[in-house]
């Protein structure tokens, strides 16, 4: 009976963990000065891999994009779609919950369903979580709020993009 | 007065033979140079000038609108004279305008084709008449490149230059009722390819927007004539009368209000090599206008007033007119 409840109970866990995905991006945009403008901007950023929905805030000079539950993130093709809509990418602010990898002997993100894993950058912020009450092992869910850097393609062929952490915390289930 | 080289034709009663009897078809020349100068070539918003923006409605907004010319009161060297014809002019025009981006957000082509109505009403033999032509215009091609982009928090400073060519789609050799051929002005096109180069730069920060344009037109002779080469020169302040803060695209109370100075000075035009004296000058209009955007669409209208005419020898005096239109995102 007891093996059967921890067997149930192990099974069901995993499905009660918000799964690893890209949940928000928040880009905010230099030059966007005009209503039309944001028109070309929202259809630019609709065709990057994943997204469901976008929302321009005119005066706030900014964009979120909404991404599809498990379905791959474009994150890289953010700041090109911005330049290709005519205006200047600034700060990308990127909400996601991944798991905990080593990279090369760096800390990084692997984001389920996505072919690409994020650098993570904050050294102090991923030390305060390891040291606390409940530090993640090497399988947890974490949710990561970071800046995203932006690095040329040429650099960025094969090597993940860096996410420069504000904040981390356990997933919560 | 002015009159084409044109042999074959019969001469109008109004062509050099019987002065008194003269249409003052030179006098009418900035009316012709006007149209394709002025609201044509003024795209995006402002209403009736260009902005260096080549995105958004640049490369992807039918453009429609009507505007209007109207010409009455003869006037001489920058004094009201007696008009014994009583003579008004009207002109309206429904230029229509295809964007298409080439490059993103670096060069953009607009395709126009104007539909145009033109009528001069005068007394003669103590009997009101009325001469009209009516269809399709001299068709232009615009090309803008962006060249300085300057991105910032809420604001952006762009300049593009501009190119455009006008081809002779209209027709130059309608006649009246008699057989005689209309002067140049009134003719649906001018019978010549024509050129413009020129330049615009664009300021915007939030709320408010400036705009400002100048190009050169160049202009060929068909048939012996050509009108007087001309340069226009626009400046436009926009301001988002609402919503007071535009939170999400789109907002649904988009309103923008514009103060516009739209004006040309024109050579005078040539017939045979030699300057037409009652023809060219430089004309400015103040033009308030408002556009309301519901969505993915715009509705404008603008009023012309005339502010400063300095037309040379005698010629009509222009009138306030209008402009009402539309631009439809497609793309």
């Amino acid at each position: 009976m007891k093996k059967t409840l921890l067997t149930t109970t192990l099974l069901i866990l995993p499905a009660l963990v918000a799964p690893a995905q890209v949940r928000l991006v928040t880009v905010k945009v230099d030059g966007l000065a005009c209503a039309f403008c944001a028109y070309g901007l929202q259809k630019g950023l609709k065709r990057v891999e994943g997204v469901k929905d976008v929302k321009v805030y005119v005066d706030a000079g900014k964009a979120e994009l909404r991404f599809k539950e498990g379905a791959p993130a474009g994150l890289a093709e953010i700041g090109p779609a911005v330049k290709k809509a005519g205006y200047t990418p600034a700060e990308i602010t990127v909400e996601v919950t991944g798991r905990l990898i080593d990279w090369n002997g760096k800390p990084a993100l692997a984001i389920d369903g996505a072919a690409e894993k994020l650098l993570l950058d904050g050294g102090d912020a991923l030390r305060r979580m390891s040291a606390g009450r409940n530090p993640p092992s090497a399988a947890s869910l974490v949710t990561v709020v970071g800046t995203l850097e932006q690095i040329n393609p040429p650099q960025h062929h094969g090597h993940p993009l860096t996410l420069h952490i504000k904040e981390i915390r356990v997933a919560e289930g | 007065m002015t009159s084409r080289t044109a042999s074959p034709r019969p001469p109008s009663p109004a062509l050099p033979g019987n002065r008194r009897r003269r249409l003052p078809a030179a006098a009418l020349s900035l009316l012709l140079l006007l149209l394709p100068a002025a609201p044509l070539e003024a795209q995006g918003p402002p209403i009736n000038t260009d902005t260096a923006f080549v995105n958004g409605l640049e490369g992807a907004a039918f453009r429609t609108f009507l505007f209007s010319v109207r010409r009455s009161g003869l006037s001489r060297d920058g004094r009201d004279v007696d008009d014994p014809l009583d003579r008004e002019v009207s002109v309206y025009g429904v230029p229509i305008i295809f964007p298409y981006e080439l490059v993103k957000n670096k060069l953009v082509l607009a395709v126009g084709l104007p539909i145009l109505r033109k009528e001069m009403t005068l007394t003669r033999d103590e009997k009101r008449r009325t001469l009209s032509t009516s269809g399709i215009g001299d068709a232009f091609i615009k090309s803008k490149l962006l060249l300085v982009q300057h991105d910032k928090p809420g604001r952006t400073t762009r300049f593009a230059m501009t190119g455009a060519i006008k081809l002779p789609t209209g027709k130059d050799d309608e006649r009246d009722s008699e057989g005689n051929l209309l002067p140049p002005p009134l003719q649906l096109g001018a019978g010549s390819v024509d050129y413009t180069v020129g330049g615009v730069f664009t300021h915007v920060r939030k709320r408010i927007g400036f705009n400002a344009d100048a190009g050169y037109h160049f202009r060929t002779q068909a048939r012996g004539f050509a009108f007087g080469d001309s340069v226009t020169y626009n400046v436009s302040l926009g301001y988002r009368l609402a919503p007071k803060v535009y939170k999400v695209y789109p907002a649904r109370n988009h309103i923008n209000a514009y103060i516009e100075l739209n004006g040309q000075s024109s050579q005078r035009d040539r017939a045979r090599g030699r300057p037409l004296g009652d023809s060219g000058g430089t004309l400015l209009y103040l033009s308030p206008g408002i556009q309301f955007i519901p969505a993915n669409f715009i509705i404008e209208a603008s009023l012309r007033l005339p502010v400063l005419q300095s037309l040379n020898g005698t010629q009509l005096r222009f009138q306030p007119s209008f402009t009402v239109g539309m631009r439809w995102l497609l793309f």
